[in-house]
């Protein structure tokens, strides 16, 4: 056996102790698989509105109690885009 | 617990490779099991984009992955796990040193010394060796997972090779990497 040969065989040796395990990879996918069924499958349009609610559900409040107030950027009541918008619908 | 039949496909395939990187690269068992977890969450919520990919490219991603999840914590810590896993080890070498010259000692001597060895190479000639070793890669998958020539590969894998033949005595080893 030639001294390369005796490294090959303390390296397989050395290897033995560190790959993985069965243990180990069972261990490491029921951690994905518990992740997985805490995170958003995908992007839910029903929720975000749902969750962003509370400020549209203000705005609009805002918006009964004082229609000519302005104060909403583009949604002033005298503004150019508003006007508009109202003439074409 | 069911898990989806592409990721079990996925996983049964990259994840030696992955863990032999984690671990390469930060020399520490218990941190490459936790960074594996985290890559593979990862996979799990990109699953749909990643079936669409061959195997290489799909490694490539992953390690990248991994390669992300290192840097971060390695910047999080500040320090070097592997160097505490060196000094340790010699701490062992040292206490094993006295208990006998009989082969079997000597055999867990010798792989206690390969052990401090490894752990004291530089993160770039560990990983690969340890793509090699733990995971049976050839240069040529082992480049086209980290984006390196294959050739490169070939050249570090002989540099880790030459450095734990030193430290071990076998000069033969050494001798032959420099061909």
């Amino acid at each position: 056996m030639t001294e390369s040969d005796e490294l090959d065989r303390l390296l397989a040796a050395w290897a033995t102790r560190y790959r993985l395990t069965q243990v180990q990879v069972a261990s490491v996918r029921a951690h994905v698989a518990s992740s997985e069924s805490a995170a958003p499958a995908a992007l839910d349009a029903e929720w975000l509105w749902w969750l962003l609610r509370p400020v549209t559900a203000l705005v609009d409040r805002l918006e009964l109690a004082e229609p000519d107030a302005g104060g909403f950027g583009l949604r002033s009541g005298s503004g150019p885009q508003w006007t508009t918008y109202l003439q074409l619908a | 617990m069911s898990v989806d039949p592409d990721f079990e496909q996925l996983y049964a395939a990259h994840r030696q490779t992955l863990h032999a990187y984690v671990l390469g690269r930060t020399g520490d068992a218990e941190l490459a099991l936790d960074l594996l977890q985290d890559v593979f969450v990862r996979a799990w919520r990109n699953l749909a984009s990643l079936d669409s990919l061959p195997p290489g490219r799909q490694r490539a991603w992953l390690i990248s992955v991994a390669r992300n999840l290192v840097v971060d914590h390695h910047r999080a810590q500040g320090t070097r796990r592997a160097t505490g896993l060196a000094l340790a080890c010699e701490a062992a070498i040292g206490e094993r040193a006295a208990v006998g010259a009989d082969a079997e000692a000597l055999e867990h001597q010798r792989l206690e010394l390969l052990d401090a060895a490894i752990w004291r190479l530089p993160d770039e000639l560990r990983s690969v060796l340890l793509l090699s070793v733990l995971d049976g890669r050839t240069s040529t998958e082992i480049g086209e997972a980290l984006g390196r020539p294959a050739g490169t590969v070939r050249y570090q894998l002989a540099q880790a090779r030459r450095r734990l033949a030193l430290e071990l005595g076998l000069d033969d080893v050494e001798r032959g990497a420099e061909r």
